[in-house]
């Protein structure tokens, strides 16, 4: 290490994500205490424990206020381009009933409490991250908004979680380019002052933002969004003209209308959608789309020339299974272009159920499909046979077969669907693998 | 018209040639600017960094080209590489300080990632004294000023 020029020490000690880990540095030795000064970032985070020790009789007295650590920690840093303070995830699991006094110790987007600070930094400053403490902070409406708006003329990346925002006073901050905002109360029904003052936004993030009536994001420079609408039948509206990536997952909007020509990636959400207006997605390739009436929305969708990979499922498909209506068919008429297709349990359910009740139709084949994976749940493995074989009937050029099955099913139906299989159509590439609800796909060799 | 891809010859502070793909030489920007300065059969020399780090260097090179090449068409997962990655930092600290400094001069900015984080990593999580052993860094404080940078810092040990 001490070989090291000191510039690439200042580079190392500056990928500590946590200041804590830099101040233990600062003890072993005067060069590494000097340089950790010349780190310009300050992320500090209250853990769990350190909650408890300051509630706790016995050891409060020991805790250093966690404002004032970090209070020092700014004034001691030589120049700072990015501050993240926070709560752990774990502190909003604490309930109301917990808590009875009214303290502000961790109510973190105080306007108090941030004019201590961020005047002194504001300047330099180009990213801003607040991690509010539910519990303190759901029941006060801070103007942190204003400050940051009027100080922070550098400013590209904001984020604030968990806090009740004003919208007052806000001013127009024209170098922001990355908005995230989750779990936030927001005082801006239509979104209309978010659209006014951060016009020059690339990536917004609105997960479970309450406060919206008819939210509509109009951003003309938008590359990236990802948002979630927890509450029910709100009318979601997007126009963003440069729009390449978008995460939408919403419940029941009263209306979902799309204004987003250049979109190329597009994971969509949502259970019931009863006015769905979208305009020619010409540039989609990538679409994975989830919902619990999938039949209707894909009757709603325009077209899908251009989409190459698809990923579909259904929500809550365990219920009433028998009156699903989604079948492979309508999946190959909307996007006949299709060259990799990945099918969550229950769309495969739906489709296996569609195609029980009557063959696969003859339409044209998918010619450009060339690979298939898809989590299976097997009722009756020679359905699931079957139906397995009628696909690969029709998909004449499917070479790639990656079939995942539920830790539930017995060995002797996942050793009859792998043999069945492989004799089937031996040129096809088959991969096998196991899927469950909340963990990520894993996948064997061959011998189940 | 040549058929095979362009070699560019590089030469290392021990006087080692190794030939490798344009491509493969092009991951480090230095490289990159010099190629764009001298003909192309001159031998190009790294009189900062030894045969034995160019080796790696070129190792990890070679492998993040390959891996983008293959990756073009499809949307595949860097979980592979990232193994890979991480199996190529299992190196002796001294071998891992050579690896920043030769990341550093050669302007690779992906390997200068991967290697310092590789350090910071080391560093988590670690009392001042453990830093120091892992390190091998000699304590410069006298007790009264560890007694008060301790004091300064107290939050981060409580």
């Amino acid at each position: 290490m001490e070989d090291l020029p000191p510039p690439l020490v200042v580079d190392i000690l500056s990928r500590l994500t946590d200041s804590t880990d830099l101040a233990r540095c600062r003890l072993a030795s005067k060069s590494l205490n000097s340089l950790s000064h010349e780190v310009r970032s300050v992320n500090l985070l209250c853990t769990l424990s350190r909650y408890i020790k300051s509630r706790s009789p016995e050891t409060k007295a020991h805790v250093t206020p966690f404002k004032a650590i970090f209070n020092n920690l700014v004034f001691k840093a030589r120049c700072l381009d990015s501050i993240f303070i926070g709560v752990d995830k774990s502190l909003r699991d604490i309930s109301f009933d917990d808590v009875d006094d009214e303290s502000d110790d961790l109510y973190l987007s105080d306007l108090g409490f941030v004019k201590e600070w961020l005047p002194k930094v504001c300047g330099e400053l180009r990213k801003l991250s607040i991690s509010d403490f539910w519990i303190q902070s759901c029941w006060r409406k801070s103007e942190v908004l204003s400050l940051i708006s009027s100080c922070c003329n550098d400013l590209m990346e904001l984020e604030l979680k968990n806090a009740w925002l004003s919208i007052d006073g806000l001013n127009p901050m024209t170098r922001l380019t990355n908005l995230t905002l989750e779990f936030i109360r927001l005082e801006d029904e239509d979104l209309n002052k978010v659209n006014d003052c951060f016009p020059s936004l690339q990536v917004l993030n609105l997960v479970g933002v309450g406060g919206l009536k008819d939210p509509k994001i109009h951003l003309l420079h938008l590359k990236s969004c990802m948002w979630t609408v927890s509450n029910a039948p709100l009318s979601l509206t997007i126009i963003a003209p440069n729009l390449m990536k978008l995460r939408l997952k919403c419940i029941m909007p009263k209306s979902l209308v799309l204004d987003t020509p250049l979109l190329s990636d597009f994971h969509l959400s949502v259970e019931e959608a009863y006015d769905f207006r979208v305009r020619e997605l010409c540039n989609l390739e990538n679409l994975q789309l989830e919902s619990s009436s999938l039949h209707s929305i894909l009757g709603m969708f325009p077209s899908g020339k251009s989409i190459k990979m698809l990923t579909v499922d259904s929500l809550k498909w365990t219920e009433a299974l028998e009156t699903r209506k989604f079948c492979l068919e309508a999946l190959f008429d909307v996007f006949p272009n299709v060259m990799s297709l990945n099918l969550g349990p229950g769309a495969w359910s739906e489709a296996e159920i569609c195609f029980r009740k009557g063959c696969l139709a003859d339409r044209n084949a998918m010619k450009e499909l060339t690979e298939i994976v898809a989590h299976l749940v097997v009722y009756d493995i020679e359905v699931t046979l079957s139906f397995i074989y009628s696909i690969l009937d029709k998909c004449t050029n499917l070479s790639d077969m990656a079939l995942l099955l539920h830790p539930k099913e017995d060995s002797r139906a996942a050793s009859s669907l792998i043999s069945g299989c492989t004799a089937y159509r031996p040129r096809v590439k088959w991969r096998w693998g196991i899927w469950k609800e909340g963990s990520k796909d894993t996948w064997v060799s061959v011998g189940i | 018209m040549k058929s095979t891809p362009k070699k560019i010859i590089l030469r290392s502070s021990d006087k080692e040639i190794f030939e490798v793909v344009e491509a493969v030489a092009m991951e480090s920007q230095t490289i990159k600017n010099l190629i764009e300065d001298v003909s192309s059969d001159d031998v190009i020399p790294l009189d900062n960094v030894t045969a034995r780090i160019l080796a790696k260097v070129l190792e990890y090179c070679k492998k993040h080209v390959d891996a983008a090449a293959a990756n073009e068409n499809k949307n595949t997962t860097d979980d592979e590489l990232n193994a890979w990655d991480a199996d190529f930092v299992k190196v002796d600290q001294n071998t891992l300080v050579d690896l920043i400094m030769a990341a550093n001069f050669l302007n690779i900015k992906s390997l200068l990632d991967l290697t310092c984080k590789t350090v910071a990593d080391m560093i988590r999580g670690k009392t001042p004294e453990e830093i120091r052993q892992t390190f091998n860094i000699k304590n410069d404080y006298t007790p009264e000023e560890e007694e008060e940078v301790r004091r300064e810092n107290q939050w981060a040990f409580e």
